[in-house]
């Protein structure tokens, strides 16, 4: 029963945050399941870091926080709103139907996808459920974290391990994702033009068809989550930086949410977000308080990070290494970046800057390869057999996926989508570079760590395909097309 | 069904149970070697409290199967603590072992775990158990009726722990 009930919880959380930030659009109410759930992650996150146990008093003070901040800064529309209540609740009904469908299919299906690591991240679960959570060690804390766990401990306490519709929930989210973008940044004109609906249609089904992603939806790992978080960011700065977002509020809530369950998702989980949230601080348009709120916000996500990480191996009498100190100084680049977004250089080559970060990761990438040649050519060998040879269990599916967004991301005349390219075009190298912090390549085999990690780049990839594919704004590379007057795509 | 066979990477598989603990045993050395004792300690001594030696000590399975973090987390173990004794030489001679046989799951988990972990216990009852070394070279939990009374006495266990 407690995952119809926390299922109930999130839509309902969703459903206020529209209602709190309503803008004559119930869109949102798609990523209403996605929005509560990552933010009750994020509050189990705040209690566990700063407190080491799961307080009910802290947890609900948190929230009452959160939802009363949220009114408060809304007060002025708050009486308005109050009208459009059956506009938001018949909808959120429905979502809330959907949502409890997928609880109830993925808690009688006994489809549970699984290796060794499952059971590490629900040791952690259980630590947090016993009210051990102290006794974190360096392996656990570094590597499984606290989001993964975080969604399954309740099961704990019903004499289950794991919450069984907590991975299909997130998938199904990522589809939510990928719609309510396309519904935001065509507008009127999405449900009426075929060809966006059969763009976004056909992203969505090759999407689904991809083996690892189906095995993904009923796994007990981090991967598709931290995949969601970083999805949700990118997909809103895309619609925040091209001015097609809804609730500009409402966004800012499922990014910070985001934020804050990627950095306690995966190691790699706070470079992604930072990847998928850098190219909004350099963007004009976007108000500079805007940009500091977000950047601070990943600041504090990225200080509880570190906060956390150096008291469990303080506690274990160890000296933190440097890398735990790496997500506050990512913040705070990111601080930087929206400092000096306002500089006229930076408004007249945020483009350009975009592209030299870029090329600066895939140099990076040639420079670690240069400096350990055996572990980036077994690597290579290994993942090569992995996402092209079928060990990994790809098929074809990635490659095809990854070709059709090179095609995309080198033909396609906007620069509306650029801040989507650059988290999707970034993540791959990055997540291949995780190599050289080891002393082991990557190996041949589905088990392996970045034909696993894959996954986080496979939504934003196919986001950015669908979103492009719907449009006809088209030319060579590196060739200038002629100006011509463009229809707007908001009906 | 192969009840015996691993189909953990497949896209989707439908197996005959929702529970992942019971899924691994079945089909997995490494879930029989490092998650079946933790479950079987869940199962039948939950919230007992468990003694660890403080030096570290090697066995057939993951480093931190039988850590703090472990025991006190997926094996339900109700409190720890640490003493300096010797794994190999804490078990009394002729201990009692604990009967699992019906709950293995599968013969081939039955036969895998039964080589690698043993419980020394009389009965579901006992308040206190420690991690111990036994004569096959198993990796064992024994209650305080099975370990040797000087080194319960040194560990400064209570029988009503």
């Amino acid at each position: 029963m407690h995952e119809f009930f926390m299922a109930t919880i999130f839509v309902s959380l969703g459903a206020l945050f529209l209602f709190f930030n309503y803008n004559k659009s119930i869109s949102e109410l798609l990523v209403s399941y996605f929005s509560g759930f990552a933010a009750f992650i994020s509050t189990i996150i705040i209690s566990l870091v700063l407190i080491g146990s799961i307080n009910f008093m802290f947890v609900v003070s948190l929230f009452l926080i959160l939802l009363l901040g949220n009114a408060y800064v809304q007060r002025a529309r708050l009486a308005s709103n109050v009208r459009h209540i059956p506009t938001i609740v018949l909808p959120a009904i429905g979502v809330w139907i959907v949502s409890l469908t997928v609880v109830f299919v993925a808690r009688e299906a006994n489809l549970v996808s699984w290796h060794s690591d499952s059971f590490q991240y629900l040791r952690v679960a259980a630590l947090i459920a016993e009210d051990n959570f102290d006794m974190m060690n360096r392996n656990l804390a570094e590597q499984r974290m606290i989001s993964t766990p975080a969604m399954h401990f309740l099961s704990f306490y019903f004499d289950e391990h794991y919450a069984r519709s907590a991975a299909p929930l997130v998938s199904v989210s990522i589809i939510s994702i990928i719609v309510f973008t396309a519904l935001f940044y065509f507008g009127g004109s999405f449900l009426k033009n075929w060809k966006q609906l059969i763009a976004v249609g056909v992203s969505i089904l090759f999407l689904v068809s991809i083996n690892r992603f189906v095995f993904h939806s009923f796994y007990v790992n981090g991967h598709l989550l931290l995949a969601a978080c970083v999805l949700a960011i990118a997909a809103n700065v895309v619609l925040l930086a091209s001015g097609r977002s809804g609730s500009r509020p409402f966004a800012y809530i499922l990014i910070g949410a985001s934020i804050m369950v990627a950095c306690f998702t995966r190691p790699e989980g706070f470079m992604l977000a930072a990847l998928a949230l850098g190219p909004l601080m350099l963007w004009p348009g976007v108000p500079a308080r805007e940009k500091l709120l977000i950047a601070g916000w990943y600041l504090i996500c990225g200080l509880l990070l570190s906060y956390f990480l150096i008291s469990v191996y303080a506690a274990g009498g160890h000296a933190s290494p440097l890398r735990n100190y790496a997500a506050p100084v990512a913040g705070l680049g990111l601080m930087f970046a929206a400092l000096i977004s306002n500089l006229a250089i930076v408004k007249a080559y945020h483009r350009h800057m975009l592209h030299l970060a870029e090329a600066a990761v895939w140099l990076s990438l040639a420079v670690l390869a240069l400096m350990s040649p055996a572990l980036f050519w077994a690597s290579l060998q290994a993942t090569y057999t992995n996402a092209l040879g079928g060990a990994g269990a790809w098929g074809y599916g990635f490659v095809l996926l990854y070709v059709l967004f090179y095609i995309f991301a080198l033909t396609y005349r906007s620069d509306d989508f650029l801040p989507l390219r650059f988290a999707a075009s970034t993540t791959v190298p990055i997540l291949f570079m995780l190599v050289f912090t080891r002393t082991s390549p990557y190996r041949v085999g589905d088990g392996d760590s970045f034909s696993r990690m894959l996954i986080e780049a496979v939504p934003l990839m196919v986001l950015f395909i669908a979103l492009a594919a719907a449009n006809d704004r088209w030319g060579l590379p590196f060739m200038k097309t002629r100006k011509r007057k463009e229809a707007p795509d908001r009906a | 069904m192969d009840e015996g066979k691993r189909h953990n990477y497949k896209a989707l598989h439908r197996y005959h149970t929702a529970s992942l603990i019971e899924i691994g045993i079945m089909t997995s050395n490494s879930a029989r070697r490092d998650v079946a004792p933790l479950h079987f300690f869940r199962e039948n001594f939950r919230g007992a409290q468990i003694v660890l030696p403080t030096s570290r000590f090697r066995g057939n399975h993951r480093r931190d199967t039988f850590s703090g973090s472990a025991l006190l987390g997926l094996g339900g173990a109700g409190s720890a603590i640490w003493c300096n004794y010797n794994v190999a030489e804490a078990l009394i001679d002729n201990p009692v072992e604990f009967d699992l046989t019906a709950q293995f799951f599968s013969r081939p988990s039955r036969n895998f775990i039964r080589r690698h972990f043993a419980i020394y216990a009389i009965d579901q009852n006992s308040p206190a158990f420690f991690v111990v070394r036994d004569g096959n070279n198993r990796t064992a939990f024994a209650d305080i009726n099975n370990i040797r009374p000087e080194i319960v006495e040194m560990c400064g266990v209570q029988s009503d722990a």
